[in-house]
């Protein structure tokens, strides 16, 4: 009797994707040499929320996100120091879209969409001289009043990138230790990954003194093309509990062409294109560095023979543990970013803040994973802090982020 | 063999993996370099015609003029300019112009100051400004306006001092309570207990003490008057380093006058001045308007005016105390030169210190240069200065010839000829030859003091401006100008002075060297020592004062005057260029806000030291380079 069509497709992809699960270890997250099984789906959204209002210069100080500005009367001395204490906030979600083409070789498509960007620039003031024809240093107001009586307003909170496509990556992972079967007797996976920015991001208003951008380079947690080498141990004596990872990785940044504020809404601050030309280019610095990650299985739960896995507990229990507790150190050494435009002043305040550098980073990630019990489906909570670690010549960021992972097979 | 066949394949494919990989990642080590400052100082030699130079000139730093040009005055000068234009052209029709409208206000005044001056100017630096302008593809009214602002701008600078300390209140009296009977000339004045000794009135600000041997318990009530009253909230009084209010318990305010025009402010110190001791009083107050426009909001402020005197048992005279004041932190020193030779150095040989401050507005320490003009005629010189000016306040010629030069603050100046000739209908505009472009005409055609002072005598300054000349003969002379616009033959505006000490002319009134604490040195800084009354004119209503009544300049040169004559006699004798450096880059000398150029010049051996390119210039080290060297074509 044939089964409703309705019926027959669930079925079919139970059966399916049990088999593909299975290939799944049943062990401890392999972060690094991670791939789908053949001629499986994965689809994975998450939604990840990021803050920062600091950074760390050159000497690995925490300073304000945005350089001080001193700012003088025309020979009347010092009138003050601005201190941007800016804060910025970013909701990306993450669409990712991976697929096995061999058990040891899956591509990705990454689409990252910004929901929203917010920036509050909180100017603070230091007073500076007496200006006698006052009879007062300026205050923060008298500033502000100086300021916008020569056409330059305060710059205020912006919010943008509401529904703005960042730059869509292109990946591929081969893991290419299965090739020696020495390797996985003893819990050993080596992969090499690769991926591609599509330059779908949009770039930041140059005339907004607090806009950001949606490229890589804006949002500087990735290169444009990208290398990483990775090893992943599982202990197989302690029931795969455990899984250590190790992996290096380069990360090029592409140049890019930039439109020179002209002043049009920030004529005191941000008129520069007489001197710097129409345009310039960046060509920021690249990130190099390597990661060290440790898996830890929390709790393997219950086995149940479900429609996954076509009634067989036995079959269950190798599917992937319910709890798991990752960990990962990433050190990020940063190129020097390069500008290039008509003015060799300009280029160098935009490149002091981008001298070589690094960032250390620490992620923290749980995920429940509810295969075993009939759901297809990973659940996972992340914590991304390059705050607890100082850095040198890097925006201090944090992240949290939340996302499901949903595997499929359809043939 | 298939096994190990299988693992050999598996093997070449893990090795060609890991090599790509590890090539990849390597080839990001190369270009780590972090990036560096670029150089805000430049050395150019500039060859052939004037229009040639200013070729050079102009192609090589294109994108510095440019980034000048934008930094000060577009986004700086220009729209701060702009807030004086509503007053301006309430008092001078001119500026009501449609013209004037949408930000070109102090766009046009400056280019229109340029063009005033620009028939002054010799044809060879015309050329010049042309040689950059078609060097950088910069307009040439542009590179005329940067050439020719800070004498157009100085001008403006002093007409608005002048309308402020016009509409502010002033400083009537000063009384020091009854001095008669105490058998001492406590005003200076030649006589001894005359009637209304301790009283001042009109008072007369003054580089010296106003008064003497006062009794340490006496009250000192000071007289301020403003036709719309004066503000007891905006009083200010500082006695040395302690500040006191109009609700301070030591302060007494009074309100007088039919119109409550005045206010008689009394100081009485909380257990008495100090015996035998030297003090200064600041005071500042307001008037009780409030002014918007320009923002921010303010009373209309009087200059702080400073007054110094002894107690009783100090025992010096009034015209040999100072009127120093302290470093109290709000007011920077100014501009200062000064000359060194023979027993004030160590070898013999003659040294001229610079230091000018005026204007940086984080901007122009980026954008200095030291420029070495290989003329077709003349002398080879060169001048310290910045890119897109053909001149700087500073240089040396080929022949030792050297110059420093400092602002001082005049109403004898062209902008006030402008208002005693078209009243209303002035115009912000100055004439005369640019102080710089005199500079490099007597290097370019003198080869001593003697032969730049009478060049220069005869030629009309843009402002006031004092010199400082020194050459290869050890000789040296300082020179206190103003464009004598009245054209008065018993003011001249020319008034050149030296440390010949059998020189009469060298003294003041007092007896004292005008600018020398011993035969062989020399300064100036930026206030007339010599001819103290630069301008004096009662115009429909108006009081065009001397300098020391209006300019906030005022003190503070006359601080560093003193300050600087200290430190010169202190090191009489062991002076050689370090030291001079030294004394350069010395606190008590440096704005640490405006500062601009210092340099150090020997004449006899043609060698500079520069400090530039940092605020205050001598936060840099000095560089040292040998002109004789360059002049003679080497180094190139």
């Amino acid at each position: 009797m044939r089964r409703p069509l309705a019926l027959a497709l669930p079925l079919s992809y139970a059966a399916t994707l049990a088999a593909a699960l299975l290939l799944f270890a049943g062990s401890a997250r392999a972060q690094f040499t991670e791939t789908l099984p053949k001629e499986t789906w994965m689809l994975e959204v998450a939604h990840n929320h990021t803050w920062l209002n600091s950074a760390y210069d050159n000497k690995g100080r925490r300073t304000e996100l945005l350089e001080r500005m001193e700012r003088y009367d025309p020979g009347g001395g010092l009138q003050g120091i601005i201190i941007p204490k800016a804060a910025a906030e970013y909701d990306v979600t993450v669409l990712q879209l991976r697929y096995g083409i061999l058990d040891n070789l899956t591509v990705v498509l990454g689409i990252p969409i910004v929901a929203r960007t917010t920036v509050v620039p909180d100017m603070q003031w230091i007073e500076g001289d007496y200006q006698w024809p006052l009879g007062r240093s300026f205050s923060e107001d008298d500033f502000w009043q100086w300021a916008s009586s020569m056409g330059q307003p305060k710059p205020g909170r912006w919010e943008g990138n509401k529904g703005v496509l960042s730059d869509i990556i292109l990946g591929t992972r081969y893991r290419f230790s299965d090739h020696l079967p020495q390797l996985q007797k003893v819990g050993v996976g080596i992969a090499l990954t690769a991926y591609y920015a599509l330059p779908t991001g949009a770039k930041k208003d140059p005339e907004q003194l607090t806009a950001s951008g949606t490229t890589s380079w804006e949002l500087h947690f990735q290169g444009d093309l990208g290398f990483h080498l990775g090893v992943d141990k599982t202990f197989l004596s302690i029931d795969k509990r455990i899984t250590l990872g190790l992996e290096v990785f380069y990360e090029a940044m592409l140049p890019h062409k930039y439109d020179t504020p002209r002043g049009i809404v920030n004529p005191l601050l941000l008129n520069f294109a007489p001197y710097a030309g129409d345009t310039y280019r960046i060509d920021p610095g690249d990130f190099m560095g390597a990661s060290v990650a440790a898996s830890f299985v929390l709790w393997k739960g219950p086995a149940k023979a479900t429609w996954i896995t076509k009634g067989n507990a036995a079959k269950a229990a190798k599917l992937p543990p319910m709890l798991t507790f990752s960990l990962q150190y990433t050190f990020t050494y940063l190129g020097q970013s390069d500008w290039t435009s008509d003015s060799d002043l300009w280029d160098w305040t935009n490149e002091k803040a981008w001298r070589p550098g690094y960032k250390n980073t620490l992620t923290f990630q749980l995920m429940l994973s509810l295969l075993r019990v009939g759901v297809p489906a990973q659940v996972f909570f992340r914590y991304r802090s390059l705050s607890i670690i100082p850095g040198k010549n890097c925006r201090s960021v944090d992240a949290i982020a939340a996302g499901i992972r949903v595997p499929m097979k359809f043939w | 063999m298939p096994r190990i066949r299988s693992v050999d394949v598996s093997a070449r494919q893990v090795a060609a993996a890991l090599l790509l990989s590890v090539s990849v990642m390597a080839s990001g080590l190369a270009a780590c370099e972090p990036a560096t400052q670029p150089p805000h100082t430049v050395v150019a030699q500039l060859y052939g015609t004037p229009y040639e130079r200013g070729f050079q000139h102009g192609e090589r730093f294109e994108d510095r003029i440019r980034s000048l040009y934008t930094m000060l005055l577009t986004n700086s000068i220009l729209p701060f300019l702009n807030r004086e234009r509503p007053d301006m052209a309430e008092m001078l029709v001119t500026y009501a112009e449609d013209r004037y409208d949408d930000g070109m206000f102090s766009y046009l005044m400056l280019l229109e100051s340029g063009q005033n001056i620009e028939p002054w100017i010799p044809q060879e630096y015309i050329e010049e400004m042309r040689g950059i302008s078609d060097g950088a593809d910069i307009p040439y009214d542009d590179i005329l306006l940067l050439n020719t602002f800070f004498d157009s701008m100085v001008g403006f600078r002093a007409m608005t001092f002048f309308v402020r300390a016009l509409q502010a209140p002033k400083v009537i009296a000063v009384d020091f309570g009854d001095l008669t009977g105490d058998g001492i000339d406590n005003d200076g004045d030649g006589d001894v207990d005359e009637p209304g000794e301790g009283h001042l009135e009109p008072f007369d600000p003054s580089q010296y003490a106003s008064m003497v041997e006062v009794p340490a318990d006496t009250t000192i009530t000071i007289s301020l008057e403003d036709e719309d009253g004066v503000s007891a909230d905006l009083i200010r009084y500082q006695v040395d380093q302690d500040v006191y209010y109009a609700d301070s318990p030591e302060v007494t305010t009074t309100v007088y006058g039919d119109s409550d025009e005045g206010m008689t402010v009394a100081y009485t110190p909380s257990g008495g001045y100090n015996p035998a001791d030297e003090y200064t009083i600041y005071i500042a107050a307001g008037d009780n308007t409030w002014v918007d426009d320009p923002p921010p909001g303010h009373a209309r402020m009087m200059r702080d005016m400073r007054i110094t005197f002894t107690t009783r048992g100090d025992g010096r005279a009034l015209y040999d105390v100072p009127n120093r004041g302290v470093r109290d932190g709000r007011f920077q020193p100014t501009s200062t030169a000064f000359a060194v030779r023979s027993s004030a150095t160590t070898d013999g040989q003659i040294r001229l210190g610079h230091h000018f401050s005026l204007l940086d507005a984080n901007t122009i320490h980026k954008h200095t240069a030291v420029f070495v003009h290989h003329t077709d005629s003349g002398y080879s010189h060169a001048v310290v200065g910045w890119v897109g000016l053909i001149y700087g306040f500073s240089g040396m010629n080929s022949e030792g010839l050297t110059y420093g030069v400092t602002i001082a603050d005049t109403l004898n100046m062209p902008m006030t000829s402008q208002f005693i000739s078209l009243l209303f209908y002035a115009q912000l505009i100055t004439e005369g030859i640019p102080v710089g472009m005199m500079g490099r005409e007597i290097l370019n055609k003198t080869s001593t003091v003697e032969e730049a002072t009478e060049w220069l005598r005869d030629k009309k300054p843009t402002y006031g401006w004092n010199w400082l000349l020194a050459d290869a003969n050890r000789n040296f002379t300082a020179i206190e100008t103003h464009a004598n616009v009245l054209d008065d033959a018993t003011n001249i505006g020319f008034y050149p002075y030296n440390a010949d000490t059998s020189d009469a002319s060298n003294y003041d009134l007092h007896g004292e060297m005008l600018g020398s604490v011993g035969t062989d040195d020399l300064r100036i800084t930026s206030h007339f020592q010599h001819y103290k009354d630069d301008i004096d004119l009662d115009l429909f209503g108006f009081h065009i004062q001397p300098q020391r009544y209006w300019t906030s300049f005022y003190f503070r040169a006359v601080r560093t005057f003193y300050e600087l004559g200290d430190l010169i006699e202190d090191r009489y004798g062991e002076l050689d260029s370090r030291a001079v450096m030294d004394l350069v880059g010395h606190d008590e000398l440096v704005d640490q806000r405006d500062s601009m150029t210092a340099t150090v010049w020997e004449p006899e051996k043609c060698v500079l030291h520069y400090a530039l390119g940092k605020v205050p210039a001598t936060a840099a080290p000095f560089v040292t380079l040998d002109l004789k060297e360059l002049f003679n074509g080497g180094g190139q």
